[in-house]
């Protein structure tokens, strides 16, 4: 048992980091009444930024820094064409979706075209926390990991604070409850948007790096395999909030991990079934939570301030 | 408002209707601005974009035959793209055109290699094929009209339900028994579908697409049901007031939006490869959404839209052999005209006017 769980946990927290920031980046988007299911594709983007970023320079810091900017640019598209154009939120989603997976292809295929081994580059390596990494089995599971994941559990704290205990928040959130009203006592709305969907977007990049130089240290074309899409709906199992898009994304990562370990451990299983658990559970995981009843912030809309 | 420090001025327009002409220049401009800023990613490979792109143009129109190509190509960009505006038209965004495409595709196979079927056998995968991506595409519209689950997010995680169950049939069970890839064995020739161009591979399934595409017509705009499946998309809760069975009209738009993503597996089956292999939809299912966004939902614009994204598709592909830039430039260039497109239609709402003399807040305008 104890072996079974040391195989399963410590692998269902690195798979639960990248839904884990991709779920944050869509607490503050649709928060702030913003639906953006380009996350995917910032993903995308992040995890190969992550990859040429450390490959260039040999640092997976420089990577981390390259996403960030990468997943910045991807926000500000979003923004122009969605809260400043006003083109659907979801159909600015799927472009920004289909323009990532074109240009992060293309990109690769130029700059690693030439080499014809599997790209390896530096990535973060595991930092184990003095003392409390010592403790039996929670040390493993917890507290043995590389910066990515620390760094997505304290965000979650600052944001549980940042949206629940100071005016900064309140304000961000009434955005996503009531836009003219929040228009009405002073809120910059389209402003308030404008910042919180880039940094969803970098956020959701961040995630992408945590994929490739968090994990296996390398890119593969379409690799965050719908995990964008499986951040929004940890995001709406979480029910918007921080503490809860935690939980969700751990639900997933725990699934990930398990099949995985499904498929190591059974010889000549047939595979394909059990990659398939993560998308059923997460369709189980939507229609069960249809069921609460309980609606999110109201997202997908175009404000427009009366311009007279 | 003032835009920045320029003497211009943002400016409602005082109505939102818009000339055919507008609509055309717009996308065309649309297109233009996409194409311009794709061609920064050909230059950083050391390319002239002019070039590149006359050899993208030169390798859809070229010749009869890469023409022939292009039509190849559209038919099943046609079938998906009119699904992905059906449910668009209900108010629903299918994103699952890839797994129902590959449902479609394994009904179509089932069928021409297991059922004696005769004559009858084209017929017969072609209705399997609309009931397999139909059905695929019935369980989102369900979970979607009767608990209001998300279907953007369920149909994405049918697609990759559906390749990973089509990848394991055919390393399987279906697994042609005389061969090592992981593919079928091939059909009966009385299960190819015709070739109605000589010396080319243009075959039969490309005048049904356009059947397809008058059909849709027809019924979106000129019968009951397509009368209430556009109420439905432009306000849920008038037409429950109106006494529409909403759910059922937004659950029949789903299964004929996967069915037709369905036929077009069957198509390219029994037109082009004869057996069902990994990799069948070259993304047909994704391209849906840019043909319908670009067509406007509106059938003669998906024939025009999948036209062009089908010649950008065979044009990328010379462009990648005899100029060396990644075919994936064309995926780039369709997010990239969506983006532009769409957010364009921001002109149609608001003109930009010069103020001739910015001291003193005059009112003097220009019209640009």
């Amino acid at each position: 048992m104890y072996e079974y769980i040391i195989s399963i946990l410590p692998q269902a927290m690195r798979l639960t980091v990248p839904i884990l920031f991709a779920g944050l980046g869509g607490v503050l988007a649709s928060r702030s009444g913003v639906l953006n299911i380009g996350l995917e594709g910032s993903m995308l983007v992040g995890a190969l930024a992550g990859v040429i970023g450390s490959y260039l320079s040999g640092n997976p810091w420089l990577g981390l820094l390259l996403a960030i900017l990468a997943g910045g640019i991807i926000g500000i598209m979003f923004d122009l064409f969605a809260l400043t154009l006003g083109a659907p939120q979801a159909v600015v989603g799927a472009a920004i979706n289909i323009f990532s997976t074109g240009i992060t292809a293309y990109v690769f295929r130029i700059i690693f075209a030439t080499t014809s081994d599997t790209v390896s580059v530096n990535g973060f390596s595991s930092l184990k926390i003095p003392v409390l990494g010592d403790i039996p089995l929670l040390g493993e599971i917890f507290f043995d990991h590389n910066v990515l994941m620390y760094l997505a559990f304290l965000l979650v704290l600052v944001m549980h604070v940042y949206l629940y205990y100071t005016t900064g928040g309140l304000n961000l959130r009434s955005c996503g409850e009531n836009s003219k009203a929040s228009d009405s006592v002073g809120i910059k709305v389209v402003q308030t948007r404008y910042i919180t969907t880039i940094l969803s977007s970098v956020l959701a990049s961040v995630g992408g790096v945590a994929l490739s130089i968090g994990n296996v240290n390398t890119f593969v074309e379409g690799m965050s395999s719908g995990k964008g899409f499986i951040a929004l709906a940890a995001l709406t199992f979480g029910r918007w909030s921080p503490l809860g898009v935690m939980l969700a994304a751990f639900l997933f990562g725990l699934v990930d991990a398990f099949q995985l370990r499904l498929q190591v451990s059974i010889v000549d299983a047939p595979y394909q079934y059990y990659q398939m658990l993560p998308y059923i559970v997460t369709i189980i995981v939507l229609v069960w939570t249809s069921q609460t009843g309980v609606t999110g912030p109201k997202t997908g809309e175009y404000f427009e301030k009366e311009t007279k | 408002m003032v835009i920045f420090q320029m003497p211009l001025k943002l400016e409602r327009r005082e109505t939102e209707k818009i000339s055919l002409l507008r609509t055309i220049i717009t996308f065309m401009v649309a297109i233009l601005i996409a194409m311009a800023v794709a061609s920064l990613l050909i230059v950083a490979i050391g390319i002239n974009p002019v070039e590149a792109y006359i050899t993208l143009f030169k390798g859809a129109f070229g010749s009869s035959y890469r023409r022939s190509e292009v039509l190849v190509r559209m038919t099943p960009l046609l079938f998906t793209g009119i699904g992905v505006a059906v449910a668009f038209r209900a108010g629903m965004f299918n994103m699952g055109g890839e797994g129902q495409f590959a449902m479609g595709t394994l009904a179509c196979i089932l069928v021409m290699l297991y059922v004696p079927a005769g004559v009858l056998v084209i017929p017969l995968a072609l209705l399997a094929a609309f009931l397999g991506g139909g059905l695929y595409g019935a369980v989102p519209g369900f979970l979607k009209a009767k608990l209001g689950v998300s279907e953007a997010i369920v149909t994405i995680m049918m697609n990759f339900i559906a390749t990973l169950l089509i990848s394991r049939l055919l390393n399987g069970p279906l697994k042609d028994p005389n061969g090592y890839m992981p593919q079928t064995a091939l059909t009966p020739p009385n299960a190819y579908l015709p070739i109605i161009l000589e010396n080319t591979r243009l075959h039969a399934g490309f005048i049904l697409a356009i059947l397809v595409a008058i059909i849709f017509y027809v019924i979106m705009f000129y019968t009951p049901f397509g009368y209430k499946i556009r109420a439905v998309g432009s306000n849920r809760n008038a037409a429950r007031y109106g006494g529409y069975n909403v759910p059922r009209l937004m659950i029949l738009a789903m299964i004929i939006s996967g069915g037709l993503a369905g036929v077009a597996g069957a198509v390219e089956i029994g037109g082009l490869h004869h057996r069902l292999l990994e990799g069948v939809s070259a993304n047909f299912g994704w391209d849906a959404i840019a043909v319908a966004l670009i067509g406007k939902q509106n059938p003669l614009g998906i024939i025009v839209s999948s036209l062009l994204f089908a010649a950008l598709k065979v044009g990328g592909n010379a462009m990648q052999s005899t100029r060396g830039v990644p075919y994936n430039l064309v995926e780039v260039l369709q997010g990239l005209v969506i983006m532009f497109a769409l957010g364009s239609e921001f002109f149609t709402r608001y003109r930009v006017r010069y103020l001739s003399s910015s001291k003193g807040g005059t009112t003097k305008c220009t019209n640009i």
